[in-house]
C-alpha cells in the first residue's frame, strides 16, 4: 500500500477505534468519569505516540515516508485532551466553576494537566502545512518542541491522578524517559 | 438513652420514601456495662427524613446495577469495572466469621447464616462518600456492629476493633496488592455506634462478591476505604490496628477518615462529589451528612487527625 493510502487507512482505524471506546464508555455505570477517563488516557497514548518517530525513523529510515501521520497522531490526542477537560466541565462537574476552583486550588495533578493542554494549543493550530510553511521549518520546529514540556506534564498528570501507582502510567513514562534519553544523546 | 426513631423499613420503603432513615434500637439494646462505653454520650438518632435538612433535597438510592459494577475492590484489579468481573470467581458460602481478640471475653466462630437467625435484619439508606471525591445513596441491609460486639463480651481491653478481609491467593488475582490482607480498624466507640454495622445485603439482594459479600463493614460517616469487604475475622483488640490504606500511603490515608469538606485530599479537594449515575457535582457534607450523630465522638473537629 501506498504510504498515503496506509496513512488514511490508519486514521480511520483510530477513527472507528476511538468510537468504539467512546460507545462502550457510555454504556458503564459512571458515563462521566468513563468518557473523562478513556479520552485521557487515549489522548496519552496518541501523544506519546507522536515522540515516536523521530527515533524510529532513524533506525528505519522507510518509515520517514510516515512523517505526516505523526501530525494527525497529534491532532487526535489533542482532539481528545479537549474532550477531557470539556467533559471535566461539562458532565462532571456540571458548569460549577466555584466548585472547580475548589478542586484546582492547590491540586497538582489538574495542573499539570491544564498547562499540558495549553502548551498543546499553538501546536495543534501550527499542525498543517500552511501555517508550517509561514513560520518556516526552523521556527515550526523550535515551537513543536514544546511537545517535549507537554507531553511529560500530560503523563505526570496521568500518574498522579491514580490513588495507587498502576502499571500503565508508569509504563508510558518508561517509554518517555527512553524517547528523551535518546534525543538527549542524538542532539547534535 | 431517649431514642427517637426506631422504626424498622419495610421493603417498600425504597421505592416509596427512598430516605434516610437511622435506627435508634440499636443503641437501645445496648445496656452495655463495662466503664468502656462511658464516654458514649446520649443523643438523639435522626428522624426519619432528617437528613434532607442540610438542603440538598430527597436522597435517591443509587440504581441496583450502578451499585453492583462501580467498585473499589483492588484484591479483584483497580479499575472500578474490574471486580464486577473478576470476583464472580469468589465462594462466598459456606462463610464463617471469626471474632477474638485479647479484648473479647467471649471469642467465636459465626457461620453467616447463625448471624442472620439470630440477629434481625435492618434496612438502612445511607450515603456512601468515596476518597476520591465520588458518591452514591446505598440501601444497605445488615446488623448493627454494636449488637456482634456486644456478644463478644469486651473487656477493658477491647479499645479498638481491627477488621480482616478474606486473602486468598487463588481465588483473588490481585490479592497481594497490599502485601497481606486488607485490615481495617474503629475504636470501639465508633463501632459500637448505632450508625456503623454490618452488611450482608443492597436493596434486600444478598451482597454480590464485588460489594463485599457476604459481610462488610458499613460506616456512613467515614471514607469508603474504611468498610472493609467480604470480612473474615473481627478483634477486639488494645492499640490501634495499621488499617491497610495508612501503611501504603501515611501521608495520605489515616485511621479515622472521616469525611470533612475542609480537609482536602493532598492531591485532590474533598469539598464535593460526584453523584455516580448522575452528571455535576454536589457539596460534600461534615461526616457525610452525619455530624448530628457523629460529631461528639471527636473532640477537635479542626485536627486534620480525624479526616484523612
Ligand atoms: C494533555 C492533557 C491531558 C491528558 C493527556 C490527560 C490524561 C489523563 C489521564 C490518562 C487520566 C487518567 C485516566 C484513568 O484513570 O484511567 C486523567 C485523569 C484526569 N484528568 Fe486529565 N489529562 C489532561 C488534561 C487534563 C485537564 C486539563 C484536566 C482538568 C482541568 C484534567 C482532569 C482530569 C481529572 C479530573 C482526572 C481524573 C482523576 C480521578 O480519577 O479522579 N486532565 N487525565
Amino acid at each position: 500500500m501506498r504510504p498515503k493510502r496506509l496513512i488514511l487507512a490508519i486514521n480511520l482505524v483510530i477513527l472507528l477505534l476511538l468510537l468504539g471506546q467512546m460507545l462502550a464508555a457510555i454504556q458503564a455505570s459512571d458515563m462521566a468519569s468513563e468518557l473523562r477517563d478513556t479520552s485521557g488516557r487515549w489522548a496519552s497514548y496518541l501523544l506519546l505516540a507522536t515522540m515516536l518517530f523521530t527515533p524510529l525513523g532513524y533506525y528505519r529510515p522507510v518509515l520517514r515516508r510516515y512523517l505526516p501521520l505523526r501530525r494527525h497522531l497529534g491532532l487526535w490526542g489533542f482532539a481528545l485532551a479537549m474532550m477531557h477537560l470539556l467533559i471535566w466541565v461539562t458532565l462532571e462537574f456540571g458548569f460549577a466553576w466555584a466548585l472547580m476552583w475548589q478542586e484546582m486550588d492547590g491540586n497538582l495533578f489538574i495542573w499539570l494537566g491544564l498547562v499540558a493542554l495549553l502548551l498543546l494549543v499553538p501546536l495543534a493550530l501550527t499542525s498543517n502545512t500552511r501555517a508550517m510553511r509561514k513560520l518556516g521549518y526552523r521556527n515550526w520546529q523550535a515551537w513543536h518542541s514544546l511537545t517535549y514540556v507537554a507531553v511529560p506534564l500530560a503523563l505526570g498528570h496521568y500518574l498522579l491522578a491514580q490513588k495507587v501507582v498502576t502499571a500503565e502510567p508508569v509504563l508510558l513514562l518508561v517509554v518517555l524517559v527512553m524517547v528523551l534519553v535518546w534525543r538527549y544523546r542524538h542532539a547534535h | 438513652m431517649p431514642i427517637k426513631s426506631s422504626e424498622i423499613t419495610p421493603e417498600a420503603l425504597y421505592r416509596q420514601r427512598r430516605r434516610m432513615i437511622a435506627l435508634g434500637l440499636a443503641s437501645l439494646t445496648l445496656p452495655l456495662t463495662s466503664g468502656l462505653f462511658a464516654n458514649t454520650k446520649e443523643q438523639d438518632m435522626p428522624e426519619l427524613g432528617d437528613i434532607d435538612s442540610d438542603g440538598q433535597g430527597k436522597l435517591t438510592a443509587t440504581k441496583l446495577e450502578t451499585i453492583n459494577s462501580y467498585n473499589n475492590y483492588y484484591e479483584f484489579g483497580f479499575a472500578k469495572t474490574d471486580p464486577s468481573q473478576a470476583a464472580k470467581t469468589l465462594i462466598t458460602s459456606p462463610w464463617s466469621v471469626e471474632i477474638g481478640g485479647e479484648g473479647a471475653d467471649k471469642p467465636g466462630l459465626y457461620d453467616i447464616a447463625d448471624l442472620h437467625s439470630e440477629y434481625a435484619i435492618e434496612n438502612r439508606i445511607y450515603r456512601f462518600r468515596c476518597v476520591e471525591a465520588w458518591a452514591m445513596v446505598i440501601p444497605w441491609n445488615g446488623i448493627p456492629l454494636a449488637k456482634v460486639i456486644k456478644a463478644a463480651q469486651p473487656n477493658s481491653k477491647a479499645r479498638y476493633v481491627r477488621f480482616q478481609t478474606l486473602h486468598d491467593t487463588q481465588q483473588m488475582p490481585n490479592a497481594n496488592w497490599a502485601g497481606g490482607p486488607y485490615i481495617e480498624g474503629l475504636t470501639i466507640t465508633e463501632a459500637i455506634h448505632p450508625l456503623a454495622m454490618l452488611a450482608t445485603g443492597i436493596y434486600n439482594q444478598p451482597l454480590e462478591q464485588q460489594t463485599g459479600a457476604p459481610i462488610r463493614l458499613v460506616v456512613p460517616w467515614k471514607y469508603g476505604f474504611k468498610y472493609a469487604k467480604s470480612i473474615v475475622r473481627i478483634d477486639l483488640v488494645e492499640s490501634m490496628p495499621r488499617n491497610t490504606w495508612w501503611r501504603q500511603n501515611p501521608n495520605e490515608y489515616g485511621f479515622y477518615a472521616n469525611v470533612n469538606p475542609r480537609f482536602d485530599h493532598p492531591r485532590w479537594s474533598q469539598a464535593s462529589e460526584r453523584v455516580i449515575g448522575s452528571f455535576g457535582r454536589q457539596k460534600t457534607l461534615l461526616f457525610n451528612g452525619y455530624a448530628d450523630q457523629v460529631a461528639y465522638l471527636y473532640p477537635d473537629l479542626s485536627d486534620r487527625r480525624y479526616f484523612y
